[in-house]
């Protein structure tokens, strides 16, 4: 069913038709925002749609966050009703609380009150906090014959007591509140629903509830059903197996011909029974339920017609046993895969003979996983162990039953308890959200996150909601947010981070306050967002932790004393510079620049040291535990990327070119992704999203799943996803497919290019007029931006991987180092060796003029290696610098500049520009300039002479052409287009991508022909060498590039036929294969296709093995397996045979 | 849910925000402007202490969703205690830099900024025109910046208005905006320029000239330009030509300044701003050129006065609120209410019916924000008597 109002319709037809109107746009987005669509349908009874009666109009007054508002659709898909809302918010980010939309929402909610309706609901909200117009404007048609129901609120100006209803006549018209008489109109008071949390029959508990929320409006309306229905039970009480009676008496007259009665028994969570449907007889009659199990029921029945439902009743009774399961006893409720799930089951009363006791695991779904069938009497112990293919929610639930001969089996009573599945979900790709619904509607909110793709969830609290677990959601507790705010005596508050005595009680508290979490399953553990990712105090403890730092990093007090210009005797004697001054501000002013360094390194060092306390704690209680942090990442703020990186275990940085370093250098399972979710258009959320993938990141953090006003969540009030985020799921639709899961354990190609990211070199570009010629993550972007556009890509490598090693030099031809301005001897060393080896290096402006710890050097480190030499340190010269024909305005030279061996070449007032070396067996190239002087190539108005020379520059390492080459419809380089590769073994994955500029169209050549699958357009282009496509801004367009057509996947069966309750094993291969594809498994029986079997493989020539867990109570019958390749989107089918 | 029902007059007459704007029709109106309730921000770092405050007006008229933003600081600890962050009028949106989010538009008299906070913000109008009055009480002068919006027009008109109460020897308005894009806060350099009628004003070379001769300008970065796929695109102004007024230009390589001077008898300045984002320099170039002309004919002729003021019946007012208050219980319902009225119509209410042509800055504030808080009240008087009916 999907219906959607009269006034989101139009909202939508305001949006296109009116685009270009801001005024219309803000009203066309407050009623999206406020639109109450039936697109995120949940199971309902139809307690009186469609109606016999009057239809009803309805306008709520409700907060529009949360969860809230769906209960008016969930009142919507039950009655004939017809609603439109007014949100109340609190606005984002401000602690202010308004109408949704400010002005233009009250003008919206003022246009809503001139509009005729039959009633007014204030869902919580309280009236008397309304502006007088608007109260007068609700109550005034109230007076004249409408209605109004406060729903968790109420009015005393209004609900007088004396104008209480009594008597209403007929009990199943009589609203689930107090009723009262306002003018010629009524008004109903009643309970908020109540929270009623997950379990097992808890949206049969809300169907109730939601019955009486539509019986009160209807009263309210005055279209309460004009025929009576009674349903008597007695005394409401029955023995399980006896016979239950039910007198119903309708009268009245029916509006539609051929009235007939329809009724039903049901349990919350257990069974529901409809019973045979009859004509409506002509007076009270009786009708009979057998067998049921114990526990708490409503009989519920109708008077339909052809005009609709005429009138209905529920009547609650109860059902009772002798014969109880008293108690189902967990060992633990929760566990890992390979664990077992064990426990007891206490049986009270006297089982029969043949009485048996079923303990059965379920899914959240009702499927009947495992089961163990034993003879019911005293305590009966069960064990099942937890397979890899469980879900994160299992129902452990004991039933005694019954089998007479020849009947079906008669359950006596039931009992569950739950267990907890732990699942970390770290080995797919994943998609998070920030917090997590709440309120009595949540499990429904969380159900459409999750049909919404939504795989993690980041919250505060330690103890996740079950309802996480129902849907196989991740968990990621924010336990923490360090800080390094101080104390009025310099410590840190609330504890030196090297107090370890503070810190270890302090950790080990977290980790025991999340254990919860760590049961339900963590993908990662934050340290919080927006951290501070450096920092030191003045605390002894500090003191001495800075100490062994230097001793570690300098080795010896002589190289210390030489570093810092000092001459202490003994390592006690080594400390600040000067009292108090934490940050070392002193040595920077004295010019002593390694002792304000080595300061600000120990920061760093020592944020890490101390996010390295929480690991371990949590790792103590969760040996898989990934401990890390959001946000950060800015070379200008101090980040020790590769320290961080090297330590922590994951870190989702603020985007930028701190994405770069981690996608170089962390390993392929290293979660990694940004947050996003600060606009509310497709297009620009898109173009997060995409940049995501192309930063080879292997999950995406939204922010967050409800907002309204500034942005937008993932979710709307009504609990659809936003329009927008429909159009995300469509166009990332390919990344669930597979293509997620296969670039995870890929690597970006570097052909053959490294860039140096140099720790110190960070602070160095802060030094002795190093800001005049731009920072030191400027200079990065451009070389990125330059080596990108020309269809190049690069790898980071760090200084410290130098250090230690780990630097695979064979690997390049060609390192850059943007603004390499300190570097140690070590590491200078290695690039010399580089070029002296074949390889070639191209720096901007002062490379190596300090060492590692900002010691300014006579001559730089690598003077040689450019043919250089510098006559000091300066601020950058502005001037006009020519490099052949190409010129270039307001360049920032370095003055000091002059070759020695190298050819000096282009000018810049008399500086040299273009300075190029033969070294060894390679060469060098300095750029006399900042990168980001240098044209921005792919804007369209850099000369193209500065792309040519670029492409020189590269050539000259002996990279040969850009693997691929992008022209536009004009034959020329398509500028500002990113193309990105992957490789895979043979195979290739590609994506282009740009985030602004317009659509056009764009020709891919190939170094050779290829086989090539178009993953945007779902097409295989054949064998091609050339590939024509459109470039869309904001929307990564992937190809897959092939050595011939993909193979022909096999997909096996080990059984072709099993039984329910068994697990099929299919093997997935591609023989012959010399890479990785992708698969989404999809598996249907008799046409319905069985969602809880959706997974997503990676496999190659090598098999991998699925488990197809079939439940008891599944379909029998013939299964299509399906295994559809990514690339060819072509499915490989079995069939299994399920018994 | 906090308290949403109107505030009371004396709450009114202090208070900065309000909304003073005739019922809304059924019928979309075609230009609206809506203020925000204020917006606090509890700052840290070197504003530690302090409380930043917005209120924010959005305009819907055309095709640009133009909005002005009033920007203080206050200690938190002492509210009254204010502070001038980086300006006081800012224009946040269609985007950030341009006209300059936290503060592009500066009233100077005598070498001094009108006084922070504005003594009033609100929408004054909406339908045929959207229209919202910003007012200070300098110690020279009322001062009042009214921001209008026309019905599909791309930019956002501007009069300020000047009724002295001291002596005025010095009387300017500064700009502030950043072309297309934050050039130094990303660590990029452009390339800025002002092309006015008759020059073109390049970065690092300041100029200066008379207000008639450079009575438009459009700002652009010629490395920020949205032709290059960069930057959000350019900005313009257009200011109504006033005799002896000068006008300076600095084209810095982050912010752009402009700096004009107007004759101390100057008592009406009416400017159109115009957010260009998204278009080319080319583009906006040829859109302000030949806009200028027409929009210097609007602004020469249009009367702003808001219909609020102009069609305000005081003789109604003063009957129809008799008759309200004939009844005993509602009297007795809305007790001081009734007193704060009364006094209002008492003190303002004679002025206004004195006055010919359109009442001052000050009075019209005291007219404008006393509608809303009688209309405020007229609902009042309805409610209760309906509820006593009950």
């Amino acid at each position: 069913m999907t219906r959607i109002t009269s006034h989101a319709t139009a909202a939508i037809a305001i949006a296109l038709l009116v685009a270009a109107c801001a005024c219309a746009q803000d009203m066309a987005e407050l009623e999206v925002d406020h639109a109450l669509t039936f697109e995120f349908e949940t199971p309902h009874t139809d307690w009186a749609a469609p109606y016999a009666g009057e239809s009803t109009r309805v306008l709520v007054f409700c907060n529009g966050r949360g969860t809230v508002p769906r209960h008016i659709v969930e009142l919507m898909q039950r009655f004939e009703v017809e609603a439109e809302a007014v949100f109340w918010i609190r606005v984002i980010d401000y602690g202010n609380e308004q109408w949704l939309g400010g002005e233009t929402g009250v003008a919206r909610m003022m246009q809503l009150l001139e509009e005729d309706w039959d009633v007014y609901v204030f869902l919580g909200e309280d009236m008397s906090e309304m502006t007088a117009e608007q109260q007068y404007k609700v109550l005034r048609p109230v007076t004249e014959g409408a209605g109004v129901v406060f729903v968790g609120s109420g009015d005393d100006r209004v609900l007088k007591d004396e104008n209480a209803v009594a008597n209403f006549g007929r009990s199943e018209v009589a609203p689930a509140g107090t009723g009262y008489q306002v003018g010629e109109g009524r008004a109903v008071r009643m309970g908020a629903c109540p929270d009623l949390g997950y379990h097992e029959g808890w949206d049969v508990e809300y169907d109730y509830w939601a019955e009486g929320f539509g019986r009160s409006v209807l009263w309210a309306a005055g279209h309460e059903p004009q025929m009576a229905l009674s349903i008597d039970a007695g005394a409401g009480e029955f023995a399980w197996d006896a016979q239950k009676s039910f007198t119903l008496d309708a009268a009245g007259e029916a509006a539609g011909a051929n009235p007939r009665i329809r009724m039903r028994v049901r349990k919350p969570g257990g069974p529901s029974v409809d019973l045979p449907e009859r004509d409506l007889p002509a007076r009270a009659f009786t009708v009979e339920a057998g067998e049921l199990p114990a526990g708490d029921y409503h009989f519920d029945a109708w008077v339909v017609s052809d005009a609709g439902v005429e009138t209905w009743a529920t009547a609650p009774f109860s059902v009772g046993s002798d014969l109880t399961v008293s108690m189902v006893r967990l060992d633990r409720d929760w566990g890992e895969v390979g664990d077992t799930i064990s426990g007891s089951v206490s049986i009270e009363g006297a089982p029969g003979a043949g009485d048996m006791v079923r303990v059965g695991l379920f899914d959240s779904r009702g499927r009947l996983l495992k089961q163990q069938i034993t003879p019911a009497g005293g305590d009966l112990d069960f064990a099942f162990e937890i397979e890899q293919w469980m879900p994160m929610l299992v129902r452990v639930d004991a039933g005694i039953f019954r089998n007479p001969a020849g009947q079906p089996a008669q359950t006596i009573d039931t009992a569950y308890e739950y267990v907890r599945v732990t699942q970390r979900n770290s080995d797919q790709f994943n998609f998070l959200m920030w917090d997590m619904p709440s309120g009595p509607l949540a499990p429904w909110a969380q159900k459409s996150l999750a049909d919404a793709a939504v795989t993690l969830t980041l919250g505060r609290g330690s103890r996740p909601p079950i309802t996480l677990a129902a849907n196989d959601i991740a968990y990621v507790p924010y336990t923490t947010r360090i800080m390094n705010n101080k104390q009025d005596d310099g410590t840190m508050a609330p504890f030196c981070w090297n107090d370890e005595e503070a810190v270890s009680a302090h950790v080990q508290a977290k980790a025991q306050e999340y254990l919860p979490a760590r049961e339900h399953g963590c993908y990662v553990w934050s340290l919080g967002d927006e951290v501070k990712t450096t920092g030191s105090c003045l605390s002894p403890h500090c003191e001495v932790a800075y100490r062994e730092y230097l001793e570690e990093v300098y080795g010896s007090l002589e190289a210390l004393n030489e570093s810092w210009g000092t001459s202490f005797t003994d390592w006690e004697q080594v400390g600040l510079s000067k009292e108090g001054d934490n940050d070392e501000a002193n040595a920077l002013a004295e010019g002593n620049y390694p002792r304000w360094f080595d300061r600000q390194a120990y920061q760093s060092y020592n944020f890490v040291q101390f996010c390295q306390a929480y690991d371990e704690a949590y790792k103590a209680v969760d040996p898989l535990a990934r401990t890390g942090f959001e946000g950060a990442g800015r070379f200008s703020q101090g980040d020790d990327i590769d320290l961080i990186v090297r330590e922590n275990d994951f870190w989702s940085p603020y985007p930028g070119v701190a994405d770069e370093v981690i996608r170089s250098i962390a390993p392929p399972d290293f979660p990694r992704s940004n947050w996003m979710g600060y606009t509310k258009d497709a297009d620009s959320l898109l173009g997060k999203y995409w940049r995501m993938i192309t930063r080879d990141m292997n999950s995406v953090w939204w922010w967050r799943w409800d907002a309204l006003g500034r942005f937008h969540g993932w979710l709307a009030p009504d609990l659809r996803p936003f329009p927008a985020v429909q159009e995300i799921l469509r166009d990332t639709q390919v990344v669930r497919d597979g293509l997620g899961d296969l670039l995870m354990p890929l690597e970006i190609e570097d052909t053959g290019i490294a860039v140096l990211y140099s720790f110190p070199s960070q602070f160095a570009c802060d030094i002795e007029g190093g800001t005049t010629y731009g920072s030191y993550e400027s200079s990065h972007v451009a070389f990125h931006e330059m080596v990108r556009d020309l269809g190049y890509q690069f790898s980071y490598v760090t200084d410290r991987m130098l250090r230690l090693g780990e630097f695979e030099a064979d690997d390049y031809r060609l390192l850059i180092l943007p603004r390499i301005e300190a570097l140690g001897e070590e590491e200078a060393a290695i690039i010399r060796d580089f070029v002296e080896n074949g390889g070639v290096v191209i720096a901007d402006v002062r490379p190596a003029i300090y060492d590692g710890h900002l010691k300014p050097l006579g001559d730089g480190l690598l003077d040689d290696v450019f043919g250089i030499e510098a006559s000091g340190r300066a601020e950058a010269k502005v001037a006009t610098a020519t490099i052949g024909d190409l010129a270039i305005e307001n360049a920032k030279v370095d003055p000091t500049i002059s070759a020695t061996t190298a050819n000096a070449g282009g000018d810049a007032d008399g500086t040299p520009v273009w300075i190029a070396n033969r070294f060894g067996d390679g060469a060098a190239i300095l750029l006399n300039m900042d990168a980001g002087s240098f044209p921005k190539i792919s804007t369209a108005g850099a000369p193209e002479v500065a792309g040519d020379l670029a492409y020189d520059v590269i050539s000259r390492s002996n990279l040969h052409q850009p693997p691929v080459f992008v022209r536009g419809e004009d034959g020329e380089r398509l500028r500002n287009t990113e193309v990105v590769r992957w490789e895979s073994g043979d195979n290739e994955i590609m994506a282009l991508f740009r985030t602004s500029g317009s659509r056009e169209m764009a020709t891919i050549e190939l170094p050779e022909a290829r086989h090539v699958y178009d993953l945007r357009a779902r097409e295989d282009l054949g064998m091609v060498s050339r590939i024509s496509t459109e470039i869309i801004p904001n929307r990564a367009t992937f190809f897959a590039l092939l050595p011939d057509a993909a193979p022909q996947p096999e997909l096996t069966l080990l059984a072709d036929s099993i039984s329910r309750g068994e697990v099929a094993t299919a093997s997935l291969s591609v023989p012959g294969a010399q890479s990785l594809y992708a698969f989404r498994i999809r598996v249907t029986a008799g046409g319905e296709h069985l969602e809880w079997l959706d997974d997503v493989v990676v496999t190659g020539p090598t098999s991998a093995e699925i488990e197809l867990p079939v439940a008891f109570n599944d379909p029998a019958g013939s299964y299509q397996v399906e295994a559809i390749e990514l690339f060819t989107n072509q499915p490989t089918v079995a069939t299994l045979r399920v018994n | 849910m906090s308290t949403r029902a109107a505030i009371s007059l004396a709450a009114l007459m202090t208070c900065i925000a309000a909304v003073a704007v005739p019922a809304v029709s059924a019928d979309a109106p075609a230009a609206i402007v809506t203020v925000e309730p204020p917006r606090d921000r509890v700052l840290s770092g070197q504003f530690e202490g302090r409380t930043g405050r917005e209120i924010r007006a959005n305009f819907g008229f055309g095709p640009t969703a133009y909005a002005i933003s009033h920007k203080y600081r206050f200690l938190t600890d002492d509210p009254d205690s204010y502070e001038m962050g980086e300006g006081y009028i800012g224009m946040p949106s269609p985007c950030s830099c341009n006209w300059y989010h936290s503060g592009f538009l500066f009233i100077r008299i005598n070498g001094r900024d009108v006084p922070i906070p504005a003594s009033s913000v609100m929408a004054v109008e909406r339908g045929e025109r959207a229209i919202m009055d910003l007012v200070w009480h300098h110690e020279d002068a009322d001062v009042r910046a009214r921001f209008f919006g026309l019905p599909g027009e791309d930019w956002l008109g501007c009069e300020v208005t000047i009724d002295p109460t001291g002596e005025i020897e010095e009387l300017g308005v500064n700009l502030r905006c950043y072309p297309s894009f934050f050039t130094s806060h990303h660590k990029r350099e452009g390339a800025r320029r002002i092309q006015t009628p008759s020059a073109l004003v390049e970065e690092g070379t300041p100029a200066e000239g008379a207000l008639g001769d450079h009575w438009w300008g459009v700002y652009y970065d010629e490395v920020f330009d949205v032709a290059r796929g960069e930057g959000e695109g350019p900005c313009a102004m257009l200011a109504l030509p006033i005799e002896g007024a000068t006008v300076s230009f600095d084209p810095g390589g982050y912010a752009v300044g402009t700096s004009m001077s107007f004759p101390p008898e100057t008592r009406t300045i009416r400017f159109a701003f115009w957010d260009l984002k998204g278009v080319t320099n080319e583009h906006a170039l040829a859109n302000v050129r030949a806009q200028a002309e027409g929009v210097r004919s609007t602004l020469e002729t249009i009367d702003l006065t808001p219909e609020a003021v102009t069609q305000f019946d005081v003789a109604s007012v003063r009957e129809s609120l008799t008759s309200a208050l004939a009844s005993e219980e509602t009297r007795e319902a809305l007790g001081d209410r009734i007193d704060e009225i009364q006094q209002w119509m008492e003190g303002t209410a004679p002025e206004l019916e004195e006055t010919d042509g359109a009442p001052g800055i000050r009075a019209q504030e005291d007219l404008l924000k006393s509608i809303d808080d009688y209309n405020s009240f007229k609902w009042q008087v309805k409610l209760t008597e309906l509820l006593s009916d009950l």
